[in-house]
C-alpha cells in the first residue's frame, strides 16, 4: 500500500482528535503549568517542627529581649516582649529582620587580606593560620623593638565580658592600649563622671521619675533608646505630666513627638545651654545648695552673666522667651537634661558637653529621683586591668597594631578619626567584622566573627540604664561559614607570639567568667523569660542553675543598692573659663550636619529586607543625599533633585540635593546611611560617603563642618 | 482500497488513544523507592493495637506531625524487636544514629495549601480513614510515583489517569476539598485553605 | 453535620496616628511574616513590593508652622464595593464570607494588574521580577505565607497566616472559636508605640469599634463608598481634613 502525503495527514488528523480524547494534553497542561509555579526561582517553604526560643537582640548595645519562632530549628520570625522589665518590649526594624543577617549578601565567608587600601584594595582570600601568623609576627617586632609603636583594640561595646579579655590580652603586650569608639558611651554621663566624683558607681536616667527632659539632639524615641521603653515613656507623658524638649537643628521624628522644639542652630548648643545657665542663676533657680555644695560656683557665676537670653537668643535662631520658658521649665522638677546625636553625629564638642552636663549638677539632679542616679555596677571578682582611652585622645601616629572589635555600637565615625591615629609607614589594622562594611576600607586584614544568632553573646546594660544586668542572646542557628571566635583568635595570637597564656579562650568561657562573678555576689533576682518567675540569686542552689537560667533566655537584674553620694560637683571640671565662647552671629557659610539611623550607618547590618524603607519608600534616606531647607536651597541658585557638589576643607564630593522643609535654613544636612543600588561587592568595600567631608577636631568631634555647594 | 482514508483515519485515532491512554501514564511518572517497607498492619492489627494518632499526632500549638519523627520510632525500636531485615534496617541506620528516614510523601501539597488537620479531625470530626483511605490496614506501602514534569506524587491526581478515582479516598486535589466543603455547608473562602 | 462556619466577623484596624513615630518596624515586620523580597539593584519606591507603607506627609506651611505626620497605609479592605474584587477577571481576590478580609490569591492572578490601578489607595503591588533572597535565606522565611513568583499582583491580606495558626490552635484545643489575643497581624504586635489596634469590627463593645466611632476617626476618602474597614484618629485638624486625598510621596 503506498502511503501518500494525504494519507499521512489524514493518520496525523485522526491521531490528533483521538489525542484530544486522551488524557495528555489537558495533563501537560495542568502539570506544565503546576511546574511553573514551582520551579527553582520560587523558594521553598521551611517544613518541620516549630519550636520557641527566647533570646535577646545583639545588634546594638539596647539588646532587647525578644522570642523567636523557630521552624526545624531555623528562627522564622522574632517578636519583642512587651512586658519584659528590662527591655520593655517591641524590637526596632533592624531587630524584626536580625535573623536574616546570616544570610547577608555581604557576609565574609573567610578570612581576607587586603591587597592594597582603600577603595582601589582588593579582598584576597587568606587562612587564619597565615593571618595569625603575621600578626603574631607584629607583636613579637613591637616587643623587640621596645615600644616602636602600640597595640591596641578598639572596642565598640565597652563594658561587656569580652571587653575584659581585649584588656587581659593587652596587659600582657608590650605598651597595651584599650580604645573605646566614638559612640559606645553616654556624652552626658561621661562627661558628668569627669565633673562629679561617682567612684565606683555607674550613673543612669531615671526617665520613669522624671518630669522634664530637656535633649540636646538626643534621638531619644528613634534609636537611642529600647523603642519599648521609650515610646513607652512618651505615651504615658499625659498621665505622669512628664514634658519632653527637644532642642536640635532638625525637626526629626523625636522633635515631632516632643512638647516643645527647640530649633537650635548646629553649632550654638553652648551658647544655648550658657543661656539656660544664665536665666537659672539670674532667678536663683540653681538647687539650694548649689553655692556651697560645687566648687568654683562664683567664679562659673560671673562668667554665665553675660549670657543673657537675648545676648545668644539670635545667634541660636531662638527667641529669648522659648529660652528662658525652658530654663523654668527644667528648673522647676526633677528634670533630666542630656546631649546626644544621631548615629552619625558624633559627640559635641568638649566644652559644649559640659555645658549641658553642667545644668544638670546646677539643678541638683545628680543622685535624686528624677535625674541622674547612681547604681552598682556588674559584679567582678578582679580589677579592670586596663582603664579605656577615648579615641580621640590617643596619639596621632602612635598605633603600630590595631585590632578592631567586630560587635557594633550603632554609631558611625569618620575613618579619618580612625587613620590619623595609625603610624604612617606600618600601622596594621585587622579587622573582625562578619560584614563587608565602609570601615573595612581601612583594614589590612579581615577575620570574620559569627554573624548575629550564630553564637552566644553577651547582652550588657545598655548605657544611661539605671540597674546593672545581664543575659546572654542564645544562637538560632549554626554557624555556616568560616568564623572565627574572637577570644580564640586572640589566644592564637598569644600562643603564636610566645605571650602568656589567655585565662579564657572562647567566648563562652568570657561570658561564663561573669555568670561565675555574678553568683558569688548573690546579688539581684533572675527574671525569667517571658517574666513568667523571678529567682533570687541567693536561692540559687549552684552556679549551673543560674547559667542554665540564662540559656533559657532569662535576664540577671542587680538589687537596688544604696544610693551612693556623689561627692566633689563641680561645673566646668578641667575646663576653664577661657573656654567660654563669647555670643557670636553666625557666619554666612553653611553647616554640614551629618546623620544617620542606628544600625543602618554602613552596610554591616543593614538587613536587605530595610530596602522597604530605604529604597522602596520615603521613610528613610538613603545615603548620597544632602537634605536643604528649601529656601536655602533657593538661595544658592539650586533645586530639588539636582546633582550638586559639596566641597569642605577635606576635600569634595557629589551628592543628590533634597528639598526637606523640616531642616534649619543654612544646614546642609548630610545622610550617611545604605547606598542606593548597593554597589559594594566582596571584593571592594564602599566608601564611607558624606562622613569623610566632615572635619574632625581634636576633641574627637566632627559634628559641624563649614561648606559650600554648588551645583555639579 | 476502500475506505482507505477512513481506516488511516481510525487508526490514527485508536493509536493515539492506545498511546494516551496507556503509554503516556506509564511514561509520565517515574516510580522512585521508599528508603525502606513499612508494614501498617502488624502494628494496628491485633498484635500491637496501635491507633493512628499514637504516631501521627498533633503538636501543643495544633500542627499536626504526618510523617512520624525517629524519636517515635525509637521509643520502641531502640534495639530490634522482631527479626525481619527491614527493622533491622530500621535500627542500624536510622534509630542508633538518630538521622531522619527521608520517606517520600504520597500527600504532599503545593506550599499555598494550607491544610489543618486539627480542624478536621477536632471539629470535623473526619476519621483518618475517610480522607486517606485504608491506609492504617496495609501490610506494605504503596509504590511511590512522582510526575515527572509537576513533581507531585501520582496520588495528588489519582491513581487512575482520568482524574475519576474508583474510591472515595483517592485523589486529593482542590476540587475534591470543595466539594466536600460545600456538602457541609462550609462558605467557599479561598482564604480557608489558602496561604 | 453541624455548620461549622464561624459567625461572620467583619476584622478592622484603627491607627493612631498621634502615636506613629514613623519607625518603620511595621513596615518590616509585615515584609518579614510575608515572605516579601528585598529590592533588587534596580527597585525604585514604585516599582517597590510594601504591604504596608508609611508615607510621611508634611503640611506644607513655612517653617516655624511647619509639622508632620507619618501615615502608615496598607490595603484599606474595603467593604463596599469593593474595587479591585469588581474588576479582577479571574476572581482572584474576593471578600471572605468569615472575616471580612479582602483575600487576594496571588497564584490565581494573571498579571493584567486592572487592580492595581482599580485600588484608589495604591495599595495593591506587583512582582516584576522573581523574587530573589540572598543565598541561605530560604530556611529563614515564614512557612505560612506561599511566595509569590514574579508577573502576579498582591497586597496586605491581614495576615492571615496567623488567622490560620489561631484557627489550628483553637481547633486543637477543642474550641469553635479563636481567642482573640491569637489572633494578631505583624504591624499590630511589632509597633513599639501600639499605634494599630486590631480587632473584629463587627462586635460592638471591641476597642477596634468604639475607637473607629471616635470624634477623631476617620476614613480616606469616604466619599468612593466602599466602607474601608481601616479608620484613622488624630487629634490635629489638618491631619483628618486630608480624609479627601490619599498621602503619596
Amino acid at each position: 500500500m503506498n502511503m501518500t502525503r494525504r494519507d499521512l495527514l489524514t493518520l496525523a488528523g485522526g491521531s490528533l482528535l483521538g489525542a484530544l480524547f486522551t488524557p495528555v494534553p489537558w495533563k501537560l497542561l495542568d502539570d506544565s503549568s503546576i511546574w511553573t509555579q514551582n520551579w527553582a526561582l520560587i523558594p521553598g517553604l521551611p517544613r518541620g517542627p516549630e519550636t520557641c526560643t527566647f533570646t535577646a537582640c545583639p545588634l546594638c548595645p539596647g539588646g532587647c529581649a525578644l522570642k523567636a519562632r523557630r521552624v526545624n530549628g531555623y528562627p522564622v520570625s522574632l517578636a519583642g516582649l512587651p512586658d519584659h522589665p528590662v527591655s520593655f518590649g517591641s524590637l526596632c526594624p533592624a531587630g524584626i529582620a536580625g535573623h536574616h543577617l546570616a544570610a547577608h549578601p555581604l557576609r565574609l565567608r573567610q578570612p581576607h587580606v587586603f591587597s592594597g587600601k582603600g577603595p582601589e584594595g582588593k579582598l584576597v582570600p587568606a587562612s587564619i593560620e597565615h593571618t595569625v601568623s603575621d600578626i603574631a609576627r607584629i607583636v613579637r617586632e613591637i616587643q623587640k623593638s621596645g615600644s616602636r609603636g602600640t597595640i591596641a583594640v578598639l572596642d565598640h561595646r565597652p563594658g561587656r565580658a569580652m571587653s575584659r579579655c581585649y584588656q587581659d590580652f593587652l596587659v600582657k603586650c608590650p605598651d597595651g592600649v584599650y580604645i573605646v569608639a566614638p559612640g559606645s558611651e553616654d556624652a552626658t554621663l561621661k562627661t558628668l563622671r569627669s565633673l562629679c566624683g561617682f567612684g565606683k558607681g555607674v550613673p543612669g536616667y531615671d526617665f520613669e521619675h522624671t518630669r522634664a527632659i530637656l535633649s540636646f539632639g538626643a534621638p531619644l524615641i528613634d534609636g537611642w533608646g529600647t523603642p519599648g521603653r521609650m515610646t513607652t515613656l512618651l505615651q504615658t507623658r499625659k498621665q505622669s505630666g512628664m514634658k519632653l524638649i527637644q532642642a536640635e537643628g532638625v525637626q526629626t521624628r523625636t522633635a515631632l513627638q516632643a512638647d516643645t522644639w527647640l530649633p537650635v542652630r548646629p553649632g550654638t548648643e553652648a551658647l544655648l545651654a550658657l543661656g539656660i545657665a544664665n536665666t537659672i542663676l539670674r532667678e536663683g533657680l540653681q538647687h539650694q545648695k548649689a553655692d556651697r555644695t560645687i566648687a568654683g560656683f562664683t567664679a562659673y557665676k560671673d562668667a554665665v552673666a553675660r549670657f543673657h537670653p537675648d545676648a545668644v537668643a539670635e545667634a541660636c535662631g531662638l527667641s529669648s522667651n522659648a529660652i528662658v520658658q525652658t530654663a523654668r521649665t527644667i528648673a522647676s522638677t526633677p528634670s533630666i537634661i542630656l546631649s546626644g546625636s544621631n548615629p552619625a553625629g558624633g559627640p559635641f564638642n568638649a566644652a559644649t558637653e559640659v555645658f549641658i552636663a553642667g545644668l544638670n549638677v546646677l539643678l541638683g539632679n545628680i543622685g535624686r529621683e528624677g535625674g541622674i542616679q547612681l547604681h552598682r555596677d556588674i559584679p567582678s571578682s578582679t580589677e579592670s586591668p586596663l582603664t579605656a582611652k577615648a579615641l580621640a585622645d590617643v596619639p596621632d601616629h602612635s598605633l603600630r597594631l590595631l585590632i578592631v572589635d567586630a560587635a557594633e555600637s550603632g554609631c558611625t565615625y569618620p575613618a579619618t578619626l580612625l587613620k590619623r591615629k595609625l603610624m604612617q609607614n606600618g600601622g596594621t589594622v585587622v579587622m573582625m567584622s562578619p560584614y563587608l562594611s565602609p570601615r573595612t576600607a581601612l583594614a589590612d586584614y579581615v577575620v570574620p566573627g559569627p554573624a548575629a544568632y550564630e553564637c552566644l553573646e553577651e547582652i550588657s546594660a545598655p548605657p544611661g540604664a539605671q540597674r546593672s544586668t545581664f543575659a546572654l542572646s542564645i544562637p538560632l542557628m549554626r554557624r555556616r561559614e568560616v568564623s572565627v571566635d574572637p577570644a580564640a583568635f586572640l589566644a592564637r595570637i598569644s600562643e603564636a607570639a610566645g605571650l602568656p597564656q589567655a585565662k579564657a579562650a572562647t567566648t563562652e568561657s568570657c561570658l561564663r567568667r561573669r555568670a561565675h562573678d555574678i553568683w558569688l555576689s548573690r546579688r539581684g533576682i533572675l527574671a525569667g523569660p517571658a517574666t513568667k518567675a523571678s529567682t533570687s540569686v541567693r536561692t540559687l542552689s549552684n552556679e549551673e542553675e543560674l547559667w542554665k537560667g540564662f540559656l533559657e533566655g532569662g535576664y540577671w537584674i542587680d538589687d537596688p543598692g544604696e544610693a551612693e553620694r556623689v561627692s566633689c560637683q563641680s561645673l566646668l571640671g578641667t575646663l576653664s573659663l577661657e573656654h567660654i565662647p563669647a555670643p557670636a552671629a553666625s557666619g554666612p557659610s553653611l553647616q554640614l550636619v551629618p546623620f544617620g539611623w542606628r544600625n543602618a550607618t554602613t552596610t554591616a547590618t543593614v538587613v536587605p529586607v530595610m530596602s522597604k524603607l530605604f529604597q522602596e519608600s520615603h521613610l528613610r534616606h538613603l545615603g548620597g543625599r544632602v537634605h536643604i531647607n528649601p529656601a536655602t536651597l533657593a538661595a544658592s541658585g539650586l533645586a530639588d533633585g539636582m546633582p550638586v557638589t559639596v566641597t569642605t576643607t577635606a576635600g569634595s564630593m557629589t551628592a543628590l540635593a533634597v528639598a526637606d522643609p523640616t531642616v534649619l535654613p543654612g544646614i546642609i544636612h548630610a545622610a550617611v546611611g545604605p547606598s542606593p543600588n548597593n554597589t559594594a561587592s566582596n571584593e571592594r568595600p564602599e566608601p564611607e560617603g558624606l562622613l569623610q567631608l566632615c572635619t574632625v577636631r581634636d576633641d574627637g568631634s566632627w559634628r559641624t563642618t563649614e561648606a559650600t555647594i554648588a551645583k555639579a | 482500497m476502500r475506505f482507505k482514508r477512513t481506516i488511516l483515519f481510525l487508526s490514527g485515532v485508536l493509536a493515539s488513544l492506545a498511546i494516551g491512554w496507556f503509554a503516556f501514564p506509564a511514561v509520565l511518572y517515574r516510580t522512585e523507592p521508599q528508603p525502606m517497607q513499612f508494614n501498617h498492619a502488624i502494628h494496628t492489627g491485633e498484635q500491637n493495637g496501635m491507633t493512628c494518632d499514637m504516631c501521627h499526632e498533633f503538636a501543643a500549638n495544633g500542627t499536626f506531625r504526618g510523617i512520624p519523627a525517629i524519636a517515635k520510632c525509637a521509643e520502641c525500636h531502640s534495639s530490634a524487636i522482631g527479626s525481619s531485615e527491614t527493622e533491622k534496617l530500621l535500627v542500624d541506620q536510622y534509630v542508633t544514629s538518630g538521622r531522619e528516614i527521608p520517606w517520600k510523601v504520597y500527600s504532599r501539597q503545593p506550599d499555598n495549601a494550607f491544610f489543618p488537620h486539627a480542624v478536621h479531625v477536632n471539629r470535623a470530626e473526619l476519621k483518618c480513614e475517610e480522607c486517606h483511605g485504608p491506609h492504617g490496614a496495609s501490610m506494605s506501602l504503596p509504590v511511590y510515583q512522582v510526575n515527572r514534569i509537576s513533581g507531585y506524587s501520582r496520588d495528588i491526581w489519582g491513581r487512575n489517569i482520568s482524574g475519576f478515582s474508583p474510591q472515595p479516598w483517592e485523589g486529593l486535589k482542590m476540587d475534591r476539598c470543595v466539594r466536600c466543603h460545600a456538602e457541609r455547608r462550609r462558605d467557599d473562602s479561598c482564604l480557608d485553605c489558602h496561604k | 453535620m453541624e455548620q461549622t462556619a464561624q459567625s461572620a466577623s467583619r476584622y478592622g484596624m484603627v491607627i493612631d496616628l498621634d502615636r506613629c513615630t514613623g519607625c518603620g518596624a511595621c513596615m518590616i515586620a509585615c515584609a518579614v511574616e510575608n515572605n516579601v523580597a528585598p529590592a533588587e539593584q534596580k527597585t525604585t519606591e514604585r516599582t517597590g513590593v510594601t504591604w504596608l507603607r508609611v508615607y510621611p506627609v508634611s503640611n506644607g506651611e513655612p517653617f516655624a508652622a511647619h509639622d508632620m505626620v507619618y501615615i502608615p497605609m496598607t490595603c484599606q479592605q474595603c467593604g463596599d464595593h469593593t474595587p479591585c474584587v469588581s474588576v479582577c477577571p479571574q476572581n482572584a481576590v474576593e471578600v471572605d464570607p468569615t472575616t471580612g478580609i479582602v483575600a487576594q490569591i496571588p497564584q490565581r492572578c494573571l498579571g493584567c494588574r486592572y487592580c492595581m490601578t482599580a485600588c484608589p489607595y495604591h495599595a495593591r503591588y506587583f512582582n516584576w521580577w522573581d523574587p530573589q533572597w540572598p543565598e541561605g535565606t530560604e530556611a529563614l522565611l515564614n512557612p505560612d505565607v506561599a511566595p509569590r513568583m514574579r508577573g502576579v499582583a498582591e497586597k496586605c491580606n491581614f495576615c492571615h497566616g496567623r488567622l490560620h495558626a489561631a484557627r489550628t490552635k483553637a481547633a486543637a484545643g477543642g474550641k469553635k472559636d479563636i481567642t482573640a489575643g491569637d489572633y494578631i497581624p505583624a504591624c499590630v504586635e511589632s509597633c513599639p508605640a501600639r499605634a494599630i489596634v486590631f480587632g473584629d469590627l463587627a462586635d460592638e463593645g471591641s476597642e477596634v469599634s468604639r475607637r473607629s466611632r471616635s470624634q477623631e476617626a476617620f476614613q480616606f476618602l469616604p466619599k468612593l463608598g466602599n466602607a474601608p474597614k481601616l479608620s484613622y484618629t488624630s487629634s490635629k485638624e489638618w491631619v483628618r481634613n486630608m480624609a479627601g486625598r490619599v498621602p503619596t510621596t
